[in-house]
């Protein structure tokens, strides 16, 4: 991921010189996402547990929305704005229970994050304010580590698998910006789909392993479908040559 | 216009560290009281009841172990921290069986530890994830032995009037038995002749009676039978001389045979006194079963140098075992009776004055009964000597001999007897007829004054040992192998002897002896009660019971029926029938003549005279 990051920064430097009007963008934002199988991957889990020792398992988290980021560099062409940068986004799970003897825990934490390729065209613009329609195609890579742990009285054992993906998606969205000088302020509200969900692999002894939901030989896949909002700012670097 | 680029770069380093710390992660916690568990009350057994197990080899033990309602999950057992056994279980009551045993296990002390895991029942996390237990230990010291320790015999010692031996405790797992080896010392054999005594079961029991030992020298060893081994304890020796043994002879003629009680007198079950001719097996003479008497009197009779043997027996019978010993002592000893000159066969006549005919130096003699006074013949003794009661007639062999100038004349016995006179026994009335048989058996009747045969006696029932009644008139004849008595009398007109009756009887062993007193009147006994009989009457006059098995002889001054019992010489009164006496006397005396026919013994006046040897009983007491 380190690696990504600089190349988009050093392609925004790249570019910048050669471009007539050129912004970074910054967004913070919300989204739901649905991990319909990764629940049904938690909830074998903590039926496994309840069957084999009569232990019940409380859901704390259940992969629910939460922020995400992005980072784009926009260059205009017309009335027709184009942009590439780079989105992170996670999510996850936690499913606990604790007494005198010692705690028994299921977290599960997954990050998708990947390149992103922005298209907007403006439909209206005020003084005030202006609405532009914008379509994000992503390529979502995934990280996952799926932790178990248990600990009585002094015992202790914790152990992580690490679960890797990838998603090929598009969000439509709709985008209120108002610019302010060099400052650009924007409001981004749509709704993400996948287009394609590959399989999850685990790493396992060096090794990558497909993943199956458990008891089914069907392919675990991540599913970050959901409704996406955002707040951006962004600063315009260069002016158009015509200016 | 270009952008400031520092602050361009501020604004993108700054938003990708947000995005560092911006990953979704959850920390919440949720706590569930529960409340915790009480401690269970717990009992352990273990089928050893000692902090030291001692074993042996090899130890299989049982425990049982039980909670006051939870469940034991797991006993585990550790010898010196290595685990001999793990067993699980899941329940309140829980039992199970392990052994120690190991073949490198060396000898010495080892921690037996044992680890019991008791479920909570709490129902907490680790309660269900089977990681939480009240945990119960246990530990004793094991002794092990990786072979069977030698016993130790600590005592072996007189205890209560018996013999005790004791030994130190076998505590250890895996003992079977103690096994106790006694040997007693032979001093003919001069060694130890070992014998197993009673085997012991229980452990506990560290002694042994040993309850037929009554003195003497002995060894004892203990061999401890455990897991399949044995060891063998070092022997202990005992030696108790035992009784001391005197005899002497007190005022009254007796023998006193004396010994000290036994320091083992519960062990005693009977003190023998034997007696025997120095180169003869004993005969018992007595057996005292009362530890407490430490004397035996014997009516002293007719004894040669004997050897007294006192034998002290212990016996006793435990279960299927039966063991005894022996405490021998000797002693010889001997009662200098009077000297009597006349040996062989003693002949005697029932009127006065009374003489006693023997042997003397080959030739035939007598003894004044009145003056104590010897006249020697120049006849030679032979062994079927007859003499009348009335003293008048007396024949040696084939020769007639004057009873008082002892002059002699020669009957032709052997035509009366066809072929050969030889060894007899002749019996003469006071008429002089002489009735009498040969080694053959062949009967006759001769008139000794007239120096003529009568007649040859032949019964129909082979029966023989004719004797002639005092008045010459009757004949009894007594059969052994057809035991009873046949009557013959003298028939005037004939001038031969007929059998005129027989009585069936218990006559096998017994003797007719004649009354010479009366005319024809004898005495017999039938079995074991002596019938006096008329011959003229040809019945019983009277009877009476005795201990005896024949008749020897009458004493013809005291008028005394002298009868044979065992080994004693019975005195009766025919008048009353009650015995008056019985002497002793030593078998061989009287079956070392027993084959001859005749008597060994005379008795006149109460002295009994024997082949050198006179014993005067006027002063034994009236027997007991």
């Amino acid at each position: 991921m380190k690696n990504l990051i600089k190349l988009i920064i050093i392609c925004s430097f790249v570019t910048s010189p050669l471009s007539s009007q050129i912004k970074i963008n910054g967004y913070f934002g919300y989204g739901t996402y649905d991990m319909s199988q990764q629940k049904s991957f938690h909830q074998f889990f903590i039926d496994n547990l309840k069957n084999d020792y009569g232990i019940d398992l409380a859901i704390l988290d259940d992969f629910p929305g939460y922020f995400n980021y992005a980072v784009e560099i926009q260059e205009s062409f017309d009335n027709t704005e184009l942009s590439f940068g780079f989105i992170y986004q996670s999510t996850g799970a936690r499913s606990f229970y604790k007494d005198y003897s010692g705690q028994i825990n299921y977290d599960i934490s997954i990050e998708g994050f990947g390149p992103v390729i922005g298209i907007e065209r403006e439909f209206y613009s005020s003084e005030l304010v202006s609405i532009a329609a914008k379509l994000r195609p992503q390529l979502l890579f995934s990280n996952q580590e799926f932790t178990s742990n248990l600990e009585l009285y002094d015992y202790g054992e914790t152990e992580t698998v690490k679960i890797k993906g990838y998603n090929i998606g598009i969000e439509p969205s709709i985008k209120l910006y108002r610019q302010f000088n060099r400052i650009l302020l924007s409001l981004n509200a749509g709704y993400y789909l996948d287009l394609h969900r590959g399989q999850l692999k685990a790493e396992v002894m060096d090794e990558d392993i497909d993943v199956s939901i458990p008891g089914t030989d069907k392919a675990l896949r991540n599913n970050w479908d959901g409704f996406r909002v955002s707040l951006g700012i962004g600063y315009q670097i260069s002016s158009k040559q015509s200016d | 216009m270009y952008p400031n680029r520092f602050l361009v770069n501020c604004l993108i380093y700054s938003f990708l560290l947000s995005l560092v710390s911006c990953q979704f992660s959850s920390e919440e916690e949720l706590f569930t009281e529960i409340e915790y568990p009480t401690p269970p009350t717990t009992a352990f057994k273990l089928d050893f009841d000692k902090d030291t197990i001692e074993v042996i080899s090899y130890a299989q033990l049982h425990y049982e172990y039980k909670s006051d309602g939870q469940a034991i999950q797991n006993v585990q057992i550790s010898l010196n921290d290595d685990i001999i056994y793990n067993q699980f279980h899941n329940s309140s009551q829980v039992q199970g069986t392990f052994s120690i045993a190991n073949r490198d296990l060396a000898s010495g002390f080892y921690e037996l530890k044992m680890t019991a895991k008791v479920n909570t029942g709490s129902g907490s996390l680790a309660n269900k994830m089977g990681g939480e237990f009240f945990v119960y230990e246990k530990k004793w010291v094991v002794k092990y032995y990786s072979e069977v320790p030698k016993p130790v015999i600590i005592s072996a010692s007189e205890e209560d009037g018996t013999l005790m031996i004791k030994w130190e405790e076998c505590t250890a797992v895996g003992f079977e038995e103690y096994q106790l080896y006694r040997g007693i010392y032979h001093d003919v054999f001069e060694r130890y002749s070992f014998e197993w005594l009673t085997p012991i079961k229980d452990s506990e029991q560290t002694w042994q009676k040993d309850m037929s030992f009554v003195g003497g020298k002995a060894m004892y060893y203990l061999v401890l039978k455990a897991a399949g081994k044995r060891a063998t304890s070092d022997t202990i020796t005992i030696d108790y001389p035992g009784a001391g043994f005197n005899i002497e002879t007190n005022n009254k003629l007796e023998r006193v045979i004396s010994w000290n009680k036994s320091r083992f007198y519960n062990n005693l079950k009977e003190v023998v006194i034997f007696a025997s001719e120095p180169r003869y097996t004993g005969s018992k003479i007595a057996g005292i079963t009362n530890p407490n008497d430490t004397t035996y009197v014997i009516k002293d009779g007719l004894y040669p140098n004997m050897r007294y043997q006192l034998v002290m027996t212990g016996d006793y019978m435990y279960e299927d075992f039966s063991y005894s010993t022996q405490l021998r002592k000797e002693f010889i000893y001997n009662l200098e009776t009077d000297t009597f000159e006349l040996e062989n066969y003693l002949f005697v006549n029932a009127a006065e004055p009374l003489h006693i005919y023997g042997e003397m130096h080959g030739n035939l003699a007598k003894f004044d009964v009145n003056n104590g006074s010897y006249t020697q013949s120049s006849v030679k003794y032979e062994h079927n000597i007859g003499l009348s009661g009335n003293g008048a007639y007396l024949v040696s062999g084939e020769t007639k001999v004057n009873p008082h100038s002892y002059f002699t004349t020669n009957l032709d016995l052997k035509t009366a007897f066809k072929l050969f006179a030889g060894v007899g026994n002749y019996t003469i009335s006071n008429n002089g007829i002489l009735v009498g048989s040969n080694i053959y058996d062949d009967l006759i009747a001769y008139d000794v004054k007239n120096e003529k045969t009568i007649q040859e006696i032949t019964s129909k029932y082979n029966i023989f040992a004719p004797v002639i009644s005092p008045d010459g008139n009757y004949i009894v004849l007594r059969g052994d192998y057809n035991p009873r008595i046949e009557f013959w009398k003298y028939n005037d007109q004939s001038g031969l002897y007929e059998e005129i009756s027989y009585y069936h009887g218990e006559y096998k062993t017994s003797k007719v002896v004649f009354d010479q007193s009366s005319e024809s009147n004898f005495y017999i006994l039938n079995g074991n009660k002596a019938e006096y009989w008329s011959c003229t009457e040809e019945k019983v006059l009277k009877s009476f019971t005795t201990d005896a098995h024949t008749i020897i002889c009458i004493d013809p001054l005291t008028g005394y029926l002298v009868a044979d019992g065992d080994l004693m010489l019975h005195f009766y009164d025919p008048k009353t029938g009650e015995k008056v006496r019985e002497v002793g006397y030593f078998e061989d005396y009287y079956s070392r003549y027993r084959s001859q026919m005749g008597e060994p013994f005379v008795v006149v006046n109460d002295v009994i005279y024997f082949n050198n040897k006179q014993l005067d009983l006027k002063n034994y007491e009236k027997l007991n």
